[in-house]
């Protein structure tokens, strides 16, 4: 909980309630197709900042997902179409406490 | 393997209402909902509008856990370090049927589903759904990890991203100009004073709605009062996000150190940071609703109407899910579950209400791609409130000299006219 004026996104995100599957990540990314790519608008939509750009490709910090499917849209229609996002298996997650 | 009758994959507001209609039709109904709790996974502004509500649910306020009675709406226009406001409000709202109340959808949804479950559905929670199973091209159940889930018919009702159909090849690719993202914060600030700042009793609130101030990017604002929190979030075009290079939490940020806006929030706790997708909606974008064993319904059928004043995702939900309800259970009396015997879903869906308002208001898609209308003119109405009120000690002058003064740049005359035009056939004439 925060009475900041202005949170990071980090501090946001602490702020929500997760259960992690370790094992699986429910984001899938072709790294071929997505090195072809000149827009990356994956790295700007996305609300939790799941894809940055490490040392020439992009990395997927899907514990941190809103699930909200931005990134495949955005993929799709400006971006390689590299990514295939599925929902987390039941269960895992985002778990909304307000929504 | 089991066989249902129906199987519903999503206890939202479209899944739970077709269960509870098709349970209390005397059939066998399975929910299957991704969520640990029904409402876990799901992101409103949220505002429900409540006549649709009530006549399926009854009185639903006199049980379930809505937050106020939304008895004012506010239109803000934010300018630069300025805004304008239209502020509406009606002792009718705040009675009884009600026009609208916001609700929390973790605690709204899991009272859908528990009245689903009482009407004698059975709602499976903690599973997510991974493929619509096909057979000889009819889908004839569903499957969760390593369960099948055989069905007469599968009704579709998992929300915006409509997963499965796409898997399935059955609906077209979303375009990023035709979805939104929508990013929220949950404001936690006491009751008492959220009574004081929005002039509301117990019980009875504020919705807002705002353009301006979003970043450059097409999009709008909301700030909803639900009982001791606040909704506040920003919805932008997809397509308009990534050209502008902006983060969402960036224009949350813009958005919410607007002075307006700062001081409606201000001395409140962020208690939860959310996201979802929101469809722009549209007369031509209403999908094909059905096919050979599946219905479509709700957000997964893209259905939303935004004609600037109201923005409906939920009630569409609940009508179109209660029409494809109507269209089983005439299917099921044929024993027939082809596209055809399901086409009825058409025909029942645009007898209703919110089909006729999705096309009432079909020319507001259009005007949502004037560019100018989400950052030039709610500064352009704030720059000319400005001059009109201000008194200096050069002289001043008229409206008009003041508009061409603002004006400047940014848009000509032929814009305005254009907009006048655009609004006018949207949601004027």
């Amino acid at each position: 909980m925060s009475t900041e004026k202005t949170l990071t996104l980090d501090a946001r995100l602490g702020l929500d309630k997760y259960e992690i599957d370790d094992q699986n990540s429910h984001i899938k990314v072709d790294h071929d197709t997505c090195q072809a790519c000149e827009n990356r608008p994956c790295l700007t939509v996305c609300p939790a900042e799941v894809y940055r750009w490490v040392d020439s490709q992009v990395t997927v910090r899907y514990e941190n997902c809103l699930e909200c499917g931005t990134c495949q849209i955005a993929c799709d229609s400006g971006g390689a179409g590299a990514i295939t996002w599925h929902p987390p298996q039941g269960g895992f997650g985002i778990v909304f406490r307000y929504g | 393997m089991e066989k249902f009758d129906i199987v519903i994959v999503g206890a939202g507001p479209a899944g739970a209402t077709a269960a509870n209609i098709l349970a209390k039709a005397g059939l066998q109904v399975v929910v299957i909902e991704r969520g640990q709790t029904p409402g876990s996974k799901n992101v409103s502004g949220g505002l429900i509008f409540s006549r649709i509500f009530h006549e399926i649910y009854p009185n639903f306020w006199e049980e379930a856990p809505v937050e106020r009675a939304i008895r004012g709406h506010g239109i803000v226009f934010l300018g630069e370090g300025s805004s304008t406001t239209l502020d509406f409000r009606s002792e009718k709202a705040s009675i009884s049927p009600y026009n609208a109340f916001s609700v929390l959808r973790a605690k709204f949804d899991p009272w859908l589903a528990k009245k689903a479950e009482e009407a004698g559905a059975m709602v499976i929670t903690g599973y997510t759904v991974d493929e619509l199973l096909l057979e000889n091209g009819k889908v004839c159940g569903v499957r969760a990890g390593e369960d099948e889930l055989l069905a007469d018919i599968v009704i579709v009702a998992e929300g915006t991203r409509s997963q499965l159909l796409k898997d399935a090849g059955l609906r077209d690719d979303f375009h990023a100009k035709d979805v939104s993202l929508g990013v929220k914060e949950i404001i936690k600030i006491s009751e008492e004073i959220i009574n004081e700042r929005f002039q509301c009793k117990s019980g009875e609130g504020m919705a807002y709605t705002t353009v301006g101030n979003t970043g450059g990017a097409a999009g709008g604002g909301f700030l909803y009062t639900n009982k001791d929190t606040l909704s506040l979030g920003v919805v932008v075009k997809i397509e308009s996000l990534y050209k502008s290079g902006k983060q969402p939490h960036e224009i949350l940020d813009e958005f919410k150190n607007h002075p307006s806006i700062e001081r409606m929030v201000s001395g409140g706790e962020v208690v939860e940071y959310s996201a979802q997708t929101v469809h722009r909606g549209g007369f031509h974008l209403i999908p094909q609703l059905y096919g050979n064993g599946y219905l479509v319904a709700g957000s997964a059928a893209s259905l939303l109407l935004n004609n600037v004043m109201t923005l409906r995702g939920m009630d569409l939900a609940v009508a179109s899910a209660a029409a494809a309800a109507q269209a089983v259970i005439a299917a099921k009396e044929k024993n027939d579950f082809s596209a055809e015997s399901l086409s009825t879903y058409g025909q029942f869906f645009q007898a209703t209400s919110v089909y006729k308002d999705i096309e009432t208001f079909k020319d507001t898609y259009s005007l949502m791609d004037n560019t100018n209308l989400f950052n030039t003119y709610p500064n352009l109405i704030c720059s000319v409130l400005e001059d009109m009120f201000s008194v200096k000690t050069t002289p001043g002058s008229k409206v008009f000299q003041s508009l061409k003064n603002n004006m400047v740049d940014d848009i000509s005359y032929l814009d305005l006219v254009k907009t006048f035009y655009q609004v006018g056939k949207g949601i004027v004439l």
